[in-house]
């Protein structure tokens, strides 16, 4: 077990630690990028997700050895219990903990996408949430143990990265150019229903999740009746 | 093995990643969804497929096989299930 | 209420049905029709044999539209280890029927007697029939005879539902996918013909109208039934005919009389009527030349058209083919489940081509583009929504070829212009077979 004061692995930490802030916020940033359907002659869709796929996996690398080093060095008392639970550090519990709780949902998301073939696409996708909960707390976690921090090209970087994200994330949420529009006619019109005797309410449908039942339809009891006349099965 | 693409249109949600990387196999329609003629996979093509199949975010694109006594099977299906059985 | 009495040898399903009597309880459904036949327990393997054979005999096929071959289907759902629900599909999503209604309203019991029926034949004992929401009558209907005949012994276990009333919901997967808990729409069955499942047992969906003509081939036998119709198309059926005709209602009638016959008896001259749909809004157009054509499946085969579940809508002879069949695509496109880009997409964009035919100055190229999205459109959803709009529109196209080439040269034409002319059954009307 290498377990030196030497101030390589210190600097190895601080170093790996910013290389992997990088690279996560290029991740996040290219994996909202899929989502709009974005792409140049040189970079097809699928490319754009072959490369947030591959930083992805060179980010962990990044992580690995930024944790690796942080516990085996014993400059500071981050034991190896800290790589996986919270709150377990002698050194600076808290900034410590995010890092580790960061650490923890980024393993389950990398380990859902390289078993992704055995997954089911929607536990994969649910899963591959976690990283909108990761980046942030990636972010706490430098800002407030961050070293480097007294250094103007790191607050720059740390900026940057920041900014990158929320912009990102803004553009996803306010300006993302692919939308699933849901057809023209307005439901309500019964000019072009020329059948409006006993019409339910019309259902209102969303995109993705099929018919959503109007406020007014019976909503809760959906089995008006059940009768059984006998208790033998 | 002969095998053909099939597109399941409900989890397929237009990234069009199976059109960029099978484009002998797979054109777009306007609305960026995938046209799927229903052939035999032929042998030259076979990596693209794989590769298109493999690529789907929303695994909406798969092999299906083609079988010539798979006509007069009745397949059962449901929503958890996947049509596997034949009639005794 | 108006009705014509057939002989009384022929007790079809609208047998003993009046303006004077319109009881739909136990008793009086035994008294015109005696006892349902089933079978003692002991007896049943035998039954079963037989009850499948005399289906088979029969020729009766499903009368929801899609025309499957009732023993088939049920030959299928037994072949399965197992199996053993029964669904009583009385969702009628077609705006322009009302039969399965009427049926909910003056004979549950027949389709009651089907589904029990059925569910003998399966070994099963439960039975769930499906109304759609907006139908509170006929959900009660449904309720009140279950009750009856619980309490006259029956051992089967009723469950009415209300699935939303949505014109998809009343598909085959959306019922299965509805009653194990899921939302009413459809799910992907790319191997044809499937069968359902719920609650991992493979269940029997049947038309409420099919299960009653059941309850009638196992009381009077494959023979009975085949002795009106035509030997392609044997038995009756139950019409809804709406439209431009003075007397609009639910029709019961032997297959083989001619369209026009039969709009002619609810009521519309045959010089006033220029083209019919039928099948309801998933259907066909037929011409109004061809009127004459008898109905029946085969003989509407070679003109292009379908039954369907049994609609018919007359249109006037001022009105509008294109628009009317832009209002239909444009409501149809509303009730697409939103699971398929392809239907989701592609029906709007069709809605607003008819619509821009219909009603204003295009160029051919409109047209171009409309045939073309048809096939883009065609088959490429979960379910058959999208097909039933696309065989709607091309035989729109065939029916209406002159009013295209008009609307092309000269713009809107006045029948364009005038309200829709598709007004809804207002009256129930019950009318023997004839």
């Amino acid at each position: 077990m290498i377990a030196t004061a030497s101030p390589l692995l210190w600097y190895t930490t601080r170093a790996s630690g910013v290389v992997a802030l990088i690279l996560l916020t290029a991740s996040v940033c290219l994996g909202i990028l899929t989502t709009t359907r974005l792409a140049t002659r040189r970079l097809p869709r699928f490319a754009v997700s072959e490369l947030h796929s591959r930083i992805s996996l060179m980010a962990m690398v990044f992580v690995l050895l930024h944790v690796a080093t942080s516990v085996f060095d014993t400059y500071v008392p981050i034991g190896l219990p800290a790589a996986l639970l919270p709150f377990t550090s002698g050194y600076r519990p808290l900034p410590v903990a995010l890092g580790t709780v960061a650490f923890d949902l980024l393993l389950a998301v990398t380990v859902a996408s390289v078993l992704r073939r055995f997954l089911k696409a929607k536990l994969w996708r649910g899963i591959h949430w976690l990283v909108y909960a990761s980046w942030p707390v990636v972010f706490a976690h430098g800002l407030l143990i961050g070293t480097d921090l007294r250094f103007g090209w790191m607050q720059m970087v740390a900026g940057s990265c920041g900014a990158a994200v929320v912009g990102a994330v803004a553009w996803r949420l306010w300006a993302n150019p692919y939308r699933g529009g849901f057809g023209t006619a307005d439901p309500q019109d019964t000019e072009a229903n020329p059948f409006p005797i006993e019409r339910a309410p019309m259902v209102h449908a969303s995109r993705r999740h099929g018919p959503v039942e109007s406020p007014d339809s019976v909503g809760e009891a959906r089995v008006v009746a059940r009768y059984t006349g006998s208790h033998r099965r | 093995m002969a095998v053909r693409l099939q597109i399941d249109p409900i989890a397929c949600d237009a990234f069009g990643y199976c059109a960029e990387l099978a484009p002998e196999l797979i054109t777009l329609d306007e609305w960026g969804y995938p046209l799927v003629e229903g052939h035999l996979v032929p042998i030259e093509l076979a990596q693209d497929a794989r590769a298109a199949v493999q690529s789907c975010p929303r695994k909406a694109i798969r092999f299906v096989h083609v079988e010539p006594s798979s006509r007069g099977r009745v397949a059962i299906s449901g929503s958890k299930r996947r049509p596997t059985r034949s009639p005794r | 209420m108006s009705v014509v009495e057939a002989s009384p040898a022929q007790r079809r399903l609208f047998y003993g049905l009046s303006e004077a009597n319109t009881r739909s309880n136990l008793s009086e459904h035994h008294r015109r029709f005696g006892e349902s036949p089933m079978p003692p327990i002991h007896h049943r393997h035998r039954w079963r044999e037989r009850f499948q054979g005399e289906l088979e005999a029969s020729g009766l096929t499903g009368r929801g539209g899609a025309e499957f071959p009732v023993a088939t289907k049920l030959a299928a759902v037994r072949s399965h280890r197992r199996h053993g629900v029964v669904v009583v599909n009385s969702m009628e999503g077609e705006p322009a029927s009302q039969k399965d209604a009427t049926l909910a309203r003056y004979a549950p019991h027949l389709v009651l007697d089907g589904a029990e029926l059925m569910a003998a034949a399966l070994g099963a004992s439960r039975v769930h029939v499906c109304v759609a929401r907006d139908r509170e009558r006929a959900a009660r209907a449904y309720e009140v005879a279950a009750k009856e005949r619980i309490h006259a012994g029956s051992v089967t276990e009723f469950t009415i539902g209300t699935p939303p009333a949505h014109y998809v919901a009343g598909e085959e997967s959306s019922l299965s996918r509805w009653i194990d808990g899921g939302s009413a729409i459809p799910t992907f069955r790319p191997n044809r013909p499937s069968i359902p499942v719920i609650g991992g047992r493979a269940a029997l969906v049947d038309n409420a109208e099919t299960l009653a003509h059941v309850a009638l081939i196992a009381r009077y036998g494959s023979e009975w039934f085949r002795s009106v119709g035509t030997p392609d198309s044997p038995g009756t059926t139950l019409l809804t005919i709406s439209g431009a005709v003075t007397r609009p209602g639910v029709y019961e009638t032997a297959f083989g009389q001619t369209v026009e016959a039969l709009v002619g008896y609810a009521g519309a001259e045959s010089g006033g009527v220029s083209a019919v749909l039928l099948g309801g809004y998933g259907g066909t157009w037929l011409p109004g030349h061809e009127i004459v054509t008898p109905l029946a499946s085969e003989e509407l085969k070679k003109v292009g058209c379908r039954i369907g579940p049994g609609v018919m809508v007359a249109l006037g002879s001022g009105h509008c083919g294109l628009a009317e069949t832009a209002r239909i695509v444009e409501w149809m496109a509303t009730q697409s489940a939103g699971q398929c880009g392809p239907c989701v997409f592609g029906l709007p964009a069709l809605a607003e081509d008819l619509k821009a035919i219909a009603t204003t100055n295009v160029s051919p190229s409109v047209v171009e583009r409309v045939w073309s999205r048809l096939l883009a459109v065609e088959g490429r959803g979960a379910c058959r929504h999208p097909d039933g709009v696309v065989r709607l529109v091309r035989s729109a196209f065939r029916a209406f070829s002159d009013d295209v080439d008009y609307h092309l040269a000269n713009g809107p034409c006045l029948g364009a212009r005038l309200r829709t002319c598709m007004a809804g059954v207002s009256e129930r009307r019950i009318v023997q077979w004839r």
